[in-house]
């Protein structure tokens, strides 16, 4: 599986976005994280640091999906989903 | 794009004429008391390349439609308005200091919208000589100085009653290749980091003073244009090879006196010349733009300094007093005043003609005119909680001297946990932000830079509808009878 990652551009994080992704990479060790413009991932995963979340909203999904995170409590849904996706 | 490295190689073969201390100077690349500078304008490639930053630092082309350094782009929409302001306190929070590159921006987005209205009514090739330019400024990613303010000499007197007529920068003569003009440009920040700069005229002119209306842009190393730096507070401990004395060691920002002694501007690079009518709108594009800009760099700026005060706190184990407290609520509350005008003004951002968006210039000029108050503020309450040792610390040499450093780390620690060095650090970054050479920068440049509070004050009168407001106490009121004033 690939999780293409998109971040927000960090003015004022009130969320720690590059160490969440580092979490979530340490837990999906199986997973691969390509940089730059790689072919379609099979999910996006938008990273933004406040609530405001005003990544670009042009940002194209995966094949399977994406996700936007701004709180810890949205890295815990997008850890539930993926491993729904992963299940099925 | 540029990376940050090839930023700095595209920099080091100009041969721009610069002057400091009475010598001149071999490459702004390698000058100890420059290269900070340099460093905080390619700070602005650096985090163009990072996928955390990128989102902000980037934009798309309207002409190309490539991927461009946000520093280069024309602002489409509020929302690009609104990226721009978040852009610059990123950049702020990184640097410190002033990065430098968000007057060329402001420069470009005032000449876009300005040439197109003036070519529309005076049948001129503005707009088309300025795409062009803006073509190459965005396919070289270069960095782009907008020169607006001259020396002005008396301030009672206009550019054309002046006793010296060269005190405000003007045509002097018209060839059919192009202009020459003389004058010069004070305050220019970022200049020698700069592979261009583009000239505009510092006040609306008034007909009869059509040599004085004038706009173009120049590579920095043009012939007859030098530049003579200005003094910063501090700036030679940089030359001291201390890493802890200067503050911040990697960042800083530089200005210049620049003056254009006869220098030669072909027709193509030509976007106002003699058109006294359309200066006026300009000088208010890009003051509006450049207002908007100080509600995002100064707030970046704002970040590390109230952070560093919240160390110096914790370092003097001063961090669970109330009124400490208090005082950083107080600093954040300042600094997202600034940050909100920043962003209100370009959430409320209008279409021009051209088809760029504009900021709101009413609340542009509220931002900026809070701009030049809250830093003083915040660094009033920085050193407060600082404390004098903020100015009365011995030097980074006296630390590391084999009899003095043991009674200083002994003397001045603070809480156990803490180096006496990581004390003494934080607080040269407090010295270097409110007093030192970023100041320059965060205090006098918040006040003066982009223009003085009056000027603000002129266009909040200009734009305050008061006569709106008199309708709507009337109404309240039941008053009938129309107001006169007496």
């Amino acid at each position: 599986m690939t999780i293409k990652v998109k971040y927000c551009g960090g003015c004022n994080p009130r969320f720690g976005r590059v160490a969440a992704v580092a979490r979530l990479r340490a837990s999906l060790p199986g997973v691969k994280f390509p940089e730059g413009d790689a072919p379609e991932p099979d999910y996006t995963v938008i990273v933004c640091g406040c609530p405001s979340r005003c990544a670009n909203p042009g940002t194209p999904g995966g094949r399977l999906g994406a996700f936007t995170v701004s709180a810890q409590k949205d890295m815990d849904r997008l850890m539930e989903t993926l491993r729904n996706i992963t299940r099925s | 794009m540029m990376t940050g490295e090839q930023y700095i190689e595209s920099i080091r073969p100009m041969k721009m004429d610069i002057w400091m201390f009475g010598e001149k100077i071999e490459s702004a690349v390698t000058n100890p008391i420059l290269r900070p500078s340099l460093n905080s304008v390619k700070a602005t490639y650096d985090l163009a390349q990072q996928p955390e930053c990128e989102d902000l630092i980037t934009a798309t082309s309207h002409l190309s439609g490539k991927r461009i350094n946000r520093f280069c782009h024309i602002h489409q929409s509020a929302d690009d308005l609104i990226k721009k302001v978040k852009m610059q306190r990123l950049l702020g929070q990184r640097t410190a200091s002033c990065f430098q590159r968000c007057v060329g921006m402001d420069a470009m987005n005032a000449l876009y919208s300005t040439t197109f209205e003036c070519d529309i009514k005076h049948g001129t090739d503005y707009y088309k000589n300025f795409i062009t330019y803006l073509k190459l400024v965005q396919e070289n990613d270069w960095v782009v100085d907008g020169a607006m303010t001259d020396p002005k000499g008396d301030r009672g007197l206009g550019p054309s009653q002046q006793s010296d007529p060269d005190l405000y920068l003007r045509v002097v003569e018209r060839r059919a290749d192009g202009i020459v003009v003389r004058g010069a440009k004070v305050h220019q920040t970022g200049i020698t980091n700069s592979h261009e700069v583009i000239v505009m005229p510092t006040v609306a002119m008034k007909p009869g003073e059509e040599d004085y209306a004038v706009s173009f842009a120049v590579p920095v190393d043009t012939k007859g244009v030098f530049m003579i730096i200005g003094r910063q507070s501090c700036d030679t401990r940089k030359l001291e090879g201390s890493c802890m004395d200067v503050g911040n060691s990697e960042f800083g920002g530089m200005e210049a006196l620049v003056i254009f002694d006869n220098v030669f501007v072909p027709n193509d690079r030509i976007f106002q010349n003699g058109e006294t009518d359309f200066s006026g709108m300009l000088v208010e594009r890009f003051a509006g733009y450049h207002r908007q800009s100080y509600g995002g760099c100064k707030v970046g700026v704002g970040d590390v300094l109230i952070g560093a005060a919240a160390l110096a706190a914790d370092y003097n184990g001063a961090q669970k007093a109330s009124h400490v407290k208090d005082k950083l609520i107080e600093m954040t509350h300042l600094n997202e005043t600034l940050y909100s005008c920043g962003i209100a003004c370009s959430s409320q951002g209008w279409k021009t003609q051209a088809g760029s968006y504009m900021i709101d210039l009413l609340l542009a000029n509220v931002c900026k005119q809070n701009v030049t108050r809250f830093p003083y503020e915040i660094t009033r309450l920085a050193e407060d909680i600082a404390g004098g040792l903020m100015v009365t610390a011995p030097s980074e040499k006296d630390l590391r001297h084999e009899k003095l450093g043991p009674y200083i780390e002994k003397y001045l620690k603070g809480v156990d946990s803490v180096s006496t060095e990581d004390r003494l650090k934080v607080l040269r970054l407090i010295e270097n932000l409110t007093l030192g050479t970023a100041a320059v920068g965060y205090r006098t440049e918040s006040m003066h830079g982009a223009g003085s509070p009056q000027a603000q004050r002129i266009m909040i009168a200009r734009q305050g509808n008061i006569a709106h407001k008199k309708e709507l106490a009337k109404a309240i009121a039941k008053i009938k009878e129309p107001v006169t004033a007496k």
